[in-house]
């Protein structure tokens, strides 16, 4: 991954941003299994996790990674086989107040 | 959130040169939502499913964040190699260090000139072990602003010229472990070799936060939590005594968040 003169090659790893997401993202599709990416790509004030965070979610329903801290993890899972489905990408909103942390579940 | 099919491993395939850092652009709302590009260190457009007019917006990236393409809305995501840790001198709190480091996925460079210290017996999670005088391996490594430096080694041999090594170059942190008494001899020393008094800001010494810590591990985190709150500007504290934001805020391009017309989907 790092080279001598301290550059870098890119990897998906470094995108998932989570070496325990990528070893599942790889251990899925070696079952060949379809999955999806669900990214952090707004967030306000104090969200539970930064922009850029990622899951991993198989068409089975299995998830690894977070975008979170737990709070939406579920309603993303269902989402994203919507998304393997049809093969269309989509961007979601969810609120991060405290109240409608509660309204979605809190694990 | 944005949620799409998983792309190849193949769509992740730059490098990217020490300092410098790698731009992802995908559309996530508009006509071409899903479209990507990735930027790395060489000229030319790189990436697998590549959409090449989208590197006209990569150069105004600095940071992570949603930007607005042909009335498209853009994420940019902006990815840097690892942070460095260089740890000089390879006593117990060095492994501590070089243990949290991992953990925090930084790379850990550990100089000691004395082989028998510098062992990966003795420091198994450092990333590198460079038996050799500190200021010449410091020199040689080519310290950046991704670089931080925690000097352990209170030898008189190997501390003053350690520290005017360290100095030189512009690590984003340089920690010096060691009593208040020390840090004010070693100072008047760094001046007495011509450092300007204004330079010895740049050592935090004796390094760490306040946390009253005493074992290895506890000093780690200390130095650690320091050298993360230097990294966002911040400077410790309490979080409930303070105001402001309790992430990070990234240094952004991305719109203001009040130009941003949700999409609102149901939660459930």
């Amino acid at each position: 991954m790092s080279e001598p003169g301290g550059g870098t090659r890119m990897t998906m790893l470094h995108w998932l941003g989570d070496a325990s997401a990528a070893a599942a993202l790889s251990r899925w599709r070696a079952e060949g299994k379809a999955c999806a990416i669900a990214t952090v790509v707004f967030t306000r004030n104090s969200a539970p996790r930064p922009l850029g965070s990622k899951m991993v979610i198989c068409e089975d329903g299995r998830m690894a990674g977070s975008v979170s801290g737990g709070c939406v993890e579920n309603a993303v899972a269902l989402e994203a086989r919507t998304v393997i489905a049809n093969d269309a990408p989509v961007l979601l909103h969810y609120g991060f107040t405290a109240d409608q942390a509660f309204e979605v579940g809190l694990p | 959130m944005f949620v799409e099919a998983a792309p190849s491993d193949l769509s992740f395939d730059v490098d990217v040169a020490a300092g410098d850092a790698a731009v992802l652009l995908t559309v996530i709302e508009g006509p071409e939502i899903g479209q990507r590009l990735l930027v790395g260190s060489e000229p030319g457009v790189r990436g697998g499913d590549a959409r090449p007019a989208l590197a006209a917006i990569a150069d105004r990236v600095e940071d992570s964040g949603i930007l607005c393409w042909r009335g498209q809305r853009v994420f940019a995501e902006v990815f840097r190699p690892a942070q460095r840790l260089v740890i000089v001198g390879a006593i117990d709190i060095a492994e501590a260090l070089a243990h949290l480091a991992n953990a925090l996925g930084w790379r850990t460079i550990c100089i000691d000139p004395r082989a028998v210290f510098a062992s990966s017996e003795r420091v198994p999670s450092a990333s590198e072990l460079l038996v050799e005088w500190p200021d010449q391996a410091l020199r040689a490594l080519d310290v950046d602003e991704d670089t931080a430096i925690v000097v352990l080694l209170h030898d008189e041999k190997f501390i003053v010229p350690t520290l005017l090594s360290a100095l030189e170059a512009p690590a984003s942190y340089i920690g010096v472990l060691g009593s208040r008494h020390a840090q004010a001899a070693w100072h008047s020393q760094l001046i007495a070799a011509g450092v300007p008094r204004q330079e010895l800001v740049r050592l935090h010494g004796p390094a760490g936060l306040d946390i009253g810590a005493s074992t290895p591990i506890e000093v780690a985190v200390a130095v650690f939590a320091e050298i993360l709150a230097v990294r966002s500007g911040r400077r410790g504290g309490f979080l409930r005594d303070g105001r402001g934001a309790i992430t990070r805020r990234p240094l952004s391009v991305a719109v203001p968040a009040k130009e941003i017309a949700p999409v609102h989907r149901a939660t459930r």
